[in-house]
């Protein structure tokens, strides 16, 4: 199985397949498109270099969660808060197939208060809306789960709250 | 706003901006600081063979008195021990080493003290050099007055100490140069790390505070 693995256009096909993943986790790291570019082609690089060690023993999702969000976190470039100066109001609407007016502005306004948030915040965000558990959380950022229970709570609350200020109301 | 009811706009989330390759070699070089710290010290292990060669030829290119080469070569032989170690086992070291499977918290520390060794090494590989290079200013120094038939024993006593206290200046100079170069090059990317690293772990510290205290009281109760 390994051979399988260890091709490239095995993993290129991966990466099709995941790049739900990319696409979030710039999301919630970066705030301008040419900087989430920027990471998902790092994590792409930094997710290759690692996959020769990568024996398929766990889930592929969740060993491109650790990578990716580790990654993100140590990134650092260009992490400005400039959603502080951002208008809510404009958020844009997206469109795609399955085009929800409502909840792709939901989506929008989640993002950019998102970014008002610490990276090990977006981090314990990012797993939640993955529907990973408080323990598998934990196992992927290394800390307890009750310790994971506390900051999802406390991030949540403090989320709600910057959507609050933003004037947004649901 | 309801998080739990968002989950289904998440899942479904266009992701048109995400280019996949159809080859590897089409992704760009890296760009995180860790693969640039890879990088700068694949550059500087090559302009360190050049600088050993070239200052292996030195006293030929920069004649000095044949009896002092005997302390040039000795000093130059330090200096290639030194580099060696320094900069090929730390080389080795750095490209062998890949921080981003492991969880975050053990990923991020081992990232940091990677850092931090690094800094370290750039402080004692400049502390090292320190001796070096004042060996040949001063062999130069000495050949000069050898040239004029005088040593060090001829200069007067108010001259030996400005330059005792010149020799003083310009160490610690280089030493604080060296240390605030690390500060402004890695100091920041260092600091930020850390900053990760104490939010994940400053939970865990209280929550294992209250577990010791709860089982103190437990143990309080049980001893009534």
């Amino acid at each position: 199985m390994l051979t399988d693995y260890s091709s490239e256009k095995t993993f290129l096909n991966l990466m099709e397949a995941h790049k739900g993943i990319l696409h979030k986790v710039a999301r919630l790291y970066m705030d301008s498109p040419e900087d989430r570019e920027d990471l998902q082609q790092e994590i792409m690089i930094q997710l290759w270099k690692s996959y020769q060690n990568f024996k398929g023993d766990s889930a592929f999702s969740s060993w491109m969660y650790r990578v990716a969000i580790n990654t993100a976190i140590s990134y650092f470039k260009k992490e400005k808060r400039r959603s502080d100066v951002y208008d809510y109001s404009s958020a844009k609407e997206p469109e795609n197939e399955d085009y929800n007016p409502e909840k792709d502005r939901q989506l929008e306004i989640f993002y950019l208060a998102v970014q008002q948030l610490n990276s090990v915040e977006k981090a314990l965000i990012f797993y939640f809306m993955e529907g990973l558990s408080h323990r598998e959380t934990g196992f992927q950022l290394g800390i307890s789960e009750g310790n994971v229970r506390v900051k999802l709570n406390r991030t949540k609350e403090k989320l709600q709250q910057i959507i609050k200020k933003t004037g947004y109301e649901s | 706003m309801n998080l739990d009811k968002l989950k289904s706009a998440w899942n479904n989330e266009n992701t048109d901006d995400v280019h996949i390759p159809s080859q590897i070699k089409q992704l760009r070089q890296a760009k995180h600081p860790l693969d640039k710290l890879k990088q700068n010290m694949n550059k500087e292990w090559y302009i360190q063979i050049v600088t050993i060669l070239f200052l292996g030829f030195f006293p030929q290119l920069f004649p000095i008195h044949p009896s002092l080469h005997v302390i040039y070569y000795a000093s130059y032989t330090l200096l290639v021990v030194i580099s060696a170690y320094y900069l090929n086992l730390f080389r080795l070291f750095y490209n062998r080493i890949n921080h981003y499977t492991a969880d975050t918290k053990d990923s991020l520390t081992e990232i940091y003290y990677d850092f931090k060794l690094n800094i370290e090494r750039y402080h004692a590989f400049g502390f090292l050099l320190l001796p070096t290079a004042l060996i040949v200013i001063t062999l130069y120094a000495y050949n000069t007055l050898l040239e004029k038939g005088k040593d060090f024993s001829s200069l007067s006593s108010e001259f030996r100490l400005t330059l005792i206290v010149l020799t003083l200046v310009v160490s610690l100079s280089f030493i604080l140069s060296i240390l605030a170069w690390t500060r402004y090059y890695y100091g920041p990317y260092v600091n930020q790390l850390k900053k990760v690293l104490d939010e994940l772990k400053a939970e865990e510290l209280k929550l294992e505070q209250e577990i010791k205290n709860g089982l103190k009281e437990e143990d309080l109760k049980t001893g009534e």
